[in-house]
């Protein structure tokens, strides 16, 4: 499986007669950070997202087949070495061919530097190779993934729900998941009922 | 979720279900225990008895609105939640730099009074857990106090959602600064009370000193921060290694210690209660300085504008309406901030599409990464210690479940 980059693609959500704001100008650096270019010139097969980094972390994305491999070596031979696993966060954006995004975020204590990789991957049944048996912080990091969002990752130890019941269907965190709410009919006359009853509970309209 | 139907396995040891209502598992943790007469075989924690979607329903909220929903999830610490998610909108606004000083001074000194009040609380419960009732009255006492001077500058006891995009929501009122100082010129002598009745204390230390050991290595390898991180001899902190809110202006030590114990969390955490009293002296110093400063940055499509200005100009009362309807927009792109929680490394990574509405927020909760380790600390010793482990890691169960 092969990943493309990421595109600025819009999600979903919008706002109706708002005009879309300014396309960012593309984050085209003309000189990487150090340890960016030391992972590019490593691994050639990674590349730098064309998108808006606002905290200044260097990013690179990584294919699914090699994320074992990159990770390890940020782990044990980067110089500085990259020693602590920080964050593992899913995203899912519909519109873009792979749609779901799993970011890591990696630190290094002698360098005091971080570096944020990038995996994305598609299809019925997302799948992308587990860190958790290199980082052991992972492990509930990529249930809590594949709880909310579906991906399953291969490899890992313990791979159920973490957050939802066993028993629940869907993925909470995925765009096409709906947001329950309850609907709240608010009474502007008393003479005036509205048109659909409260959720729970009897209000009558002398309430307003 | 594991359901038991027979409480002894095959192999003659028995199944014991801690929690989820178990006052020691602080808050909604479910411990499955398999025991060897009393000592833990295995252990594991099933989470989720908390979980309310709050990242999903921040989707559905505009920027400003989200704020509200942070106080929710480590409801011990609301405003180092607000900060941490305001401080990734600022980043992807790109206003993080243009933060007026005296709000900047004003969010150090909420956080650091949060850190003790967390610390209190996990003082006083830890201590109960093990048997010292009289520490828990003292900390809850002092609490109060800090619950108090929130309550002054934002109305609120606990969720206050005071900080907003760009600032403050308002400036703290007369007769804040002394409260505050008149709290940290008593709190040195209080945790001197604390440490008289645990830290020489037979019993405390005995159950404390060498349990739930986890070596650096270990500990970096499960992603602990925080001081449980600090207890296991790595001396990192956000406020230090990332400075925010202007830390770097601040003299502060970072305790740390290499024993990796329980009692070692203890300690720590105890130390950093006095370096937070110590921060807040330095910057209640600092707000005198900035009598009369702006609290909010003057950027009407991102912040709000000054009371006064939108009842006599036509244009603050218009951007005002279109913050409060629409909120502000930033451009598509992600940002993730971090700050130190009394818990550790809380980071919030948000994403942009360019709409009004966060496309995805997800906090970095720091007890959801350290409790994984909880296993590692307990297997191997007896069930009286586990409560002593789940203490040392100071979990909250909102900021686990979100």
């Amino acid at each position: 499986m092969t990943s493309g980059p990421s595109e600025r693609t819009p999600g979903t959500q919008s706002v109706p007669g708002q005009t879309p704001p300014a396309e960012p100008a593309p984050a085209v650096a003309p000189e990487h950070p150090e340890h960016l270019q030391h992972l590019l010139d490593r691994f050639p097969e990674c590349w730098v997202p064309r998108w808006r980094f606002a905290d200044g972390i260097p990013t690179a994305a990584v294919p699914p087949e090699r994320l074992v491999e990159v990770v390890r070596w940020l782990r044990d031979e980067c110089q500085p070495r990259f020693d602590l696993l920080v964050d593992v966060c899913g995203a899912h954006w519909p519109q873009r061919e792979y749609p779901f995004e799993v970011t890591y975020i990696f630190h290094s204590l002698a360098a005091n530097a971080r570096i944020r990789l990038k995996c994305a991957t598609g299809g019925d049944e997302p799948r992308l190779p587990s860190i958790a048996t290199l980082w052991p912080a992972a492990n509930w990091q990529e249930r809590e993934i594949y709880d909310m969002f579906g991906v399953t990752f291969d490899g890992h130890p313990d791979l159920r729900r973490i957050l939802m019941p066993p028993d629940w269907e869907g993925h909470p965190l995925r765009k096409d998941f709906p947001l329950g709410e309850e609907p709240v009919e608010f009474y502007l006359q008393p003479e005036q009922p509205a048109v659909a009853a409260p959720a729970g509970g009897e209000m009558g309209p002398d309430i307003a | 979720m594991v359901m038991l139907q027979e409480t002894r396995t095959e192999s003659g040891t028995m199944i014991l279900n801690m929690g989820p209502q178990h006052p020691s598992t602080h808050g909604v943790l479910r411990l499955l225990l398999e025991l060897e007469g009393e000592v833990v075989v295995n252990c594991v924690p099933e989470i989720g008895y908390l979980h309310t979607g709050i990242e999903k329903t921040m989707e559905a909220r505009n920027y400003h609105q989200a704020i509200v929903l942070t106080d929710r999830t480590d409801y011990l610490a609301p405003p180092v939640n607000n900060l941490s998610y305001i401080l990734a909108c600022e980043k992807l606004f790109g206003i993080e730099n243009e933060i007026p000083p005296r709000a900047q001074v004003i969010r150090v000194i909420m956080c650091e009074l949060s850190r003790i009040a967390s610390h209190l609380i996990w003082l006083g419960t830890h201590a109960l857990d093990l048997g010292a009732t009289t520490v828990f009255l003292y900390c809850w006492r002092e609490r109060e106090r800090i619950l108090s001077i929130m309550e002054l500058a934002s109305g609120v006891r606990m969720m206050t959602s005071y900080f907003r995009i760009g600032g403050l929501c308002a400036d703290v009122p007369d007769g804040w600064e002394e409260q505050v100082a008149e709290f940290v010129r008593i709190m040195p002598s209080k945790i001197d009370d604390y440490e008289a009745l645990l830290t020489r204390n037979p019993i405390f230390v005995d159950r404390t000193r060498g349990i739930g050991y986890l070596s650096k290595e270990d500990a970096l390898y499960f992603g602990f921060s925080g001081p449980c991180l600090r207890a296991s001899g790595v001396p990192f902190d956000i406020r230090v290694q990332f400075p925010y809110c202007g830390y770097e202006q601040y003299d502060f030590d970072v305790p740390y210690s290499h024993d990796g114990d329980v009692y070692a969390r203890y300690l720590v955490r105890v130390r950093e209660m006095r370096e937070s009293v110590k921060i807040i002296r330095q910057a209640l110093d600092k707000l005198k300085g900035l009598r009369g400063g702006e609290i909010r940055i003057d950027n009407p499509k991102i912040a709000f504008p000054k009371r006064e200005k939108i009842h006599t100009s036509m244009e603050s009362l218009i951007h005002h309406f279109k913050l409060v309807s629409e909120g502000p927009v930033p451009q598509p792109g992600e940002a993730y901030a971090a700050v130190e929680s009394p818990r550790g490394e809380l980071g919030t990574y948000v994403f942009s599409d360019g709409s009004n509405k966060p496309f995805r927020v997800r906090f970095r909760a720091p007890s959801f990464v350290n409790l994984q380790t909880l296993p590692r600390l307990v297997i191997g010793r007896m069930v009286a210690d586990v409560v002593a482990c789940i203490g040392s890691i100071d979990i909250v169960l909102g900021e686990i479940d979100r």
